[in-house]
């Protein structure tokens, strides 16, 4: 039997009252490949996102990370995060937040954990760590937020548009981190609305926008070639009820 | 010592205000409003009975300010996206929730040591020793009734109500409930009011003990009872909005 995928995504729809924002949704990611959720806002990439890691609860489908489900991946550090609205606690320094997660990443693992000093330089947040959370610039905030995400060595890195607040420095550098991480056989899965970025660092763009299809069949061959025009801008949906032929649509 | 229960300690500590009005103030208080009123009083007597009063009256003041300020932060710790970014950890949510009620028991007991210690060494409250210890004991395990009300609101309000919910709760609890002065002091209408005040049978349970007794019946219903509502409140609440939520 071969080992589960890092990621499998099945027939996952969630809706927030009345609307509908994921609509069966299905997606398989391989262990080590580098894809990103491509798609305008409001099309369902964070909410994804959030179903991956048990945040909300789908209305149908289900969501398998490394054959467990969200909240078992989650609580066997499976997963490191970056959410779009994480955060860092107030009262603590840089160093300690860092330390308090990876500490609960070791006893979950019960194996080792990113070295410090290599996250460091990996995050790019040297000479930050004595830095109380309070003094952190934006930019530095969200680079604390990717070591959080990194310091458990987790399997699946999970990224809810994890440049939006970068320069286009810190951008590149983010980029170079994660061809690298990619490199390691970490399994990266990142929402972006930026075609270039998911272009130039995904082996894989999964397009992500509502009604057009979610995972086109173009989409899901590894290194895809541009898909046409028409399926990966993000134009203005059509109005609701037109052709959503395909299986996996999303908003 | 669990790691997360340590790193919660530390942010408090680090919180001045925090320590400022849990632990200074009352202890301040302890010291003026025993100068003020103990000095009118003619005989020794008097003056040693007022002066317990007044104690137990700032231990269960600082007590409540420190359980409740210590478990409120929960709704900060929501607004910020910090519990959303725990719960994508390994940390269970359990932890997170118990983690916090053991704050604030822990928390509630450095105000009413540092009370009592003034109120021994500064106003010379004289107290057997066993007596000492039950009144510290009898006002510790009260508080768990304002860790229930402070996670309750600190759940079930968000970041800007709550921090006003703090303020407003503190000082009704203790002008209402006769931890500033004597209940007798009220008008009759407000004497009503301050019995169905937690903050009040909080009081009472102290002074049953300081007075050499048993704390009386009616105090250890009425706050087993407020604890029991305010978690259970406090627990359907959570239910219902998952720590991880970020609004709404």
């Amino acid at each position: 039997m071969p080992p589960a995928p890092a990621l499998d995504i099945r027939g996952l729809t969630v809706r927030y009252g009345d609307a509908v924002a994921v609509d069966s949704l299905d997606l398989t990611i391989p262990r080590g490949q580098t894809v990103a959720l491509l798609g305008p806002n409001g099309a369902g990439k964070s909410t994804t996102v959030n179903a991956v890691l048990g945040l909300l609860d789908p209305a149908a489908g289900e969501v398998r990370v490394l054959g467990r489900t969200p909240r078992d991946a989650v609580r066997a550090g499976s997963i490191g995060a970056m959410l779009q609205h994480g955060g860092l606690p107030t009262e603590t320094r840089v160093g300690e937040v860092l330390h308090l997660v990876r500490r609960s990443f070791g006893r979950a693992a019960g194996e080792g954990t990113w070295p410090l000093g290599d996250l460091v330089a990996t995050a790019g947040i040297d000479g930050l760590l004595d830095r109380p959370v309070e003094a952190l610039s934006g930019g530095q905030r969200q680079r604390v937020l990717l070591a959080l995400a990194l310091v458990g060595a987790p399997p699946l890195l999970l990224l809810d548009e994890p440049t939006s607040a970068m320069d286009v420095e810190a951008r590149r550098a983010f980029w170079t981190t994660m061809r690298g991480l990619a490199g390691r056989g970490h399994t990266v899965v990142f929402a972006t609305h930026h075609l270039d970025e998911a272009d130039a660092v995904a082996d894989r763009v999964v397009v992500v926008s509502w009604p057009v299809a979610a995972s086109s069949p173009t989409a899901r061959r590894p290194r895809s070639r541009p898909a046409p025009a028409g399926a990966r801008s993000p134009s203005p949906p059509p109005p609701r009820g037109g052709s959503t032929t395909s299986p996996g649509s999303a908003r | 010592m669990n790691p997360l229960l340590a790193f919660q300690l530390r942010r408090v500590a680090r919180n001045k205000q925090f320590v400022f009005f849990t632990v200074l103030l009352p202890a301040l208080f302890t010291i003026f409003l025993t100068r003020i009123i103990g000095g009118q009083m003619p005989g020794m007597a008097e003056r040693q009975e007022i002066s317990a009063s007044i104690m137990v009256s700032m231990m269960a003041y600082g007590a409540i300010g420190a359980s409740l300020g210590a478990t409120i932060r929960i709704s900060f710790d929501r607004a910020s996206g910090w519990l959303r970014q725990l719960r994508v950890t390994p940390v269970p949510q359990t932890q997170v929730f118990a983690v916090d009620v053991v704050v604030g028991v822990l928390l509630a007991l450095p105000s009413l040591l540092v009370v009592a210690f003034v109120g021994r060494v500064v106003n010379g409250v004289q107290l057997p020793a066993g007596t000492w210890l039950a009144l510290l004991a009898v006002l510790w395990a009260g508080s768990a009734a304002f860790v229930a009300l402070g996670l309750l609101v600190g759940l079930a309000l968000d970041e800007k109500a709550a921090g006003g919910a703090i303020g407003i709760l503190g000082v009704v609890l203790a002008a209402l409930g006769g931890l500033w002065w004597p209940v007798e002091m009220l008008p009759e209408a407000m004497r009503g009011l301050a019995y169905t005040l937690p903050s009040y049978w909080y009081a009472e349970l102290g002074r049953g003990v300081a007075t050499g007794g048993w704390p009386a019946a009616g105090a250890v219903l009425a706050m087993a009872g407020f604890t029991a509502a305010f978690g259970f409140v406090a627990v359907s609440v959570a239910r219902k909005r998952p720590l991880h939520a970020v609004a709404g």
